[in-house]
């Protein structure tokens, strides 16, 4: 029985498994270990040299080399096989990372890579250092702030996102109040700088908003406008895959990023019947053949990696809060109630008020 | 002094004259003459040298000097992770993605041979291509190509399939 190969410096792996030395080398290897030739073939590679190769595989391949053996299972277990790299090169595009994560990627990469993804995908809630802003430090979430078409004209005229500016930004500090967030990149001492809004905001996490289902804390922020309740923002991932947060009412849209520019539509006048396009998709559209546009589609649907033609948050089609939805809350914003009821008993309670509306 | 001529001689006891500059791609022959100069001064520079590569075959040396004489007209892309794309040809210039496209056997030697003769830019390369290999391929399709042999515990097997299952 020959040894497994190690490193010159007989460096153990440093994977957090089950998997030891000691049993590693007891029933491996008996089929590779005949060809004693001169020809130097995978299982006999030592360790650095398979971490030289293995930093070049993806996840996938990664994780599949690891189900061949129990030898390459710890190898591809441990954080130089390459799972450091995957972690620091899928977090860098990442808003928000999960702390646990990241501070298991000395100890543990792939647990690391495995509790960012499963904290992404799973948890659509804020924690209360993720919503905030330290003032001192200038540490903590910028949100970015635009209304919905849903809001009506008198709103949207107002909101310099509709006039494909920056969207407006906004910070929430821990003491309940937001502020206005003016950045104008002059590198002076003066900027980041925050101000108080032209009336005051003030923010409370809740659980169960009257018209939505009972969720954990972080997942709806009650905001009060000028002594007034507006509709509850419910809070979720990002629909464009960054892991940043979104948080959302029948009539506004908050995002822990800066938004994307509106998506601008345009009236295309070409042919019999104008029609309303995206701006974006004017290009391939108006001056070409109706053959090329076709194909110029398919390739586009085709292509394994193509990206998404523009951000899901550039217009409301992947909002979920709608006026019907939130209708109650909407309903008593409008006839001017100061105070929007919470708990499982708001319902009946607005029942009861209107009259089984 | 370019013209200068280095012997490496291969496993077999094959010996093969080479430009210093071509030869000095390898850390390992730099190594050995800056060890020299050290200890003697100018009048060894003359002198032809030579160097025993004991671990190295004749026809994977052939390949190794093939390599460090094109690297002289034309420098391998680096290769940088994480990669842009899973095809060689995409990655370095067609000659070097041509010149990795050579048996199994001989690629391992390649990487064996470029690690001990520290020749980094080769040594990229082959693990590259070696990496290519592996890729898309299923744990039984690895296990054939690579001829490795013990198959999992049970619970080894559904761990590995939930790291599958996070990874999607």
């Amino acid at each position: 029985m020959t040894d497994i190969p190690r490193t010159r410096r007989g460096k153990k792996i440093e994977a957090a498994s089950s998997v030891t030395w000691s049993n590693l080398s007891d029933d491996d290897d008996d089929d590779n270990n005949n060809n004693n030739d001169s020809t130097l073939a995978l299982p006999q590679l030592p360790e650095e040299l398979f971490f030289r190769i293995s930093s070049f595989l993806d996840v996938i391949s990664l994780v599949d080399m690891g189900t061949t053996n129990r030898y390459y299972h710890a190898l591809c277990q441990s954080n130089p096989a390459g799972w450091t790299n995957l972690c620091l090169h899928l977090w860098r595009t990442k808003i928000h990372v999960a702390p646990e994560a990241r501070a298991l990627i000395q100890e543990n990469a792939l647990e690391a890579y495995r509790v960012a993804c499963a904290d992404a995908t799973q948890r659509s809630y804020v924690t209360k250092h993720e919503f905030c802003y330290n003032p001192d430090t200038h540490q903590g979430t910028v949100w970015s702030f635009r209304f919905k078409e849903s809001a009506g004209a008198d709103w949207t005229s107002v909101d310099p996102w509709y006039r494909g500016l920056p969207c407006r930004q906004m910070v929430f500090l821990e003491s309940g109040k937001g502020m206005q967030y003016v950045n104008d990149n002059n590198n002076d001492e003066e900027s980041p700088r925050l101000l108080d809004p032209p009336v005051p905001i003030a923010w409370r996490f809740l659980t169960r908003p009257m018209d939505l289902p009972q969720r954990p804390l972080g997942s709806y922020v009650r905001f009060t406008v000028a002594g007034r309740d507006v509709p509850t923002y419910s809070v979720r991932r990002s629909p464009n895959g960054n892991w940043g947060f979104v948080m959302e009412s029948c009539w506004g849209l908050y995002a822990s990023y800066p938004l994307p520019p509106r998506r601008k539509k345009i009236l295309r006048r070409a042919g019999e019947e104008p029609t309303w396009i995206h701006a974006d998709e004017e290009e391939s559209t108006a001056h070409s053949s109706h053959d090329h546009w076709r194909n110029k589609r398919i390739r586009t649907i085709g292509h394994p990696h193509a990206t998404l033609s523009h951000d899901p948050l550039q217009d409301d089609s992947q909002l979920l809060i709608t006026n019907e939805i939130q209708w109650r809350e909407a309903f008593l914003y409008n006839v001017g109630a100061r105070v929007l009821p919470e708990g499982d008993q708001a319902i009946d309670d607005f029942d009861r008020a209107w009259g089984g509306v | 002094m370019e013209d200068a001529i280095v012997k490496l001689t291969s496993k077999e006891g094959e010996t093969f004259d080479v430009p210093r500059k071509v030869a000095m791609m390898s850390k390992l022959v730099k190594d050995t003459f800056s060890d020299d100069d050290d200890e003697d001064d100018e009048e060894d520079e003359t002198e032809v040298k030579e160097v025993p590569l004991p671990n190295v075959t004749a026809p994977v040396l052939k390949k190794v000097i093939e390599y460090c004489t094109h690297y002289q007209d034309e420098e391998m892309t680096p290769i940088q992770t994480p990669l842009k794309s899973g095809t060689l040809d995409e990655l370095v210039q067609a000659w070097y993605a041509n010149f990795v496209k050579v048996d199994r056997n001989m690629l391992f030697d390649l990487v064996a041979a470029a690690n001990f003769m520290d020749i980094k830019p080769l040594l990229d390369l082959t693990c590259l291509a070696v990496s290519i290999l592996i890729k898309g391929k299923s744990a039984q399709e690895l296990r054939q190509m690579f001829n490795i042999s013990a198959e999992l515990s049970p619970e080894e097997q559904a761990e590995a399939q939930r790291e599958n299952a996070v990874a999607e």
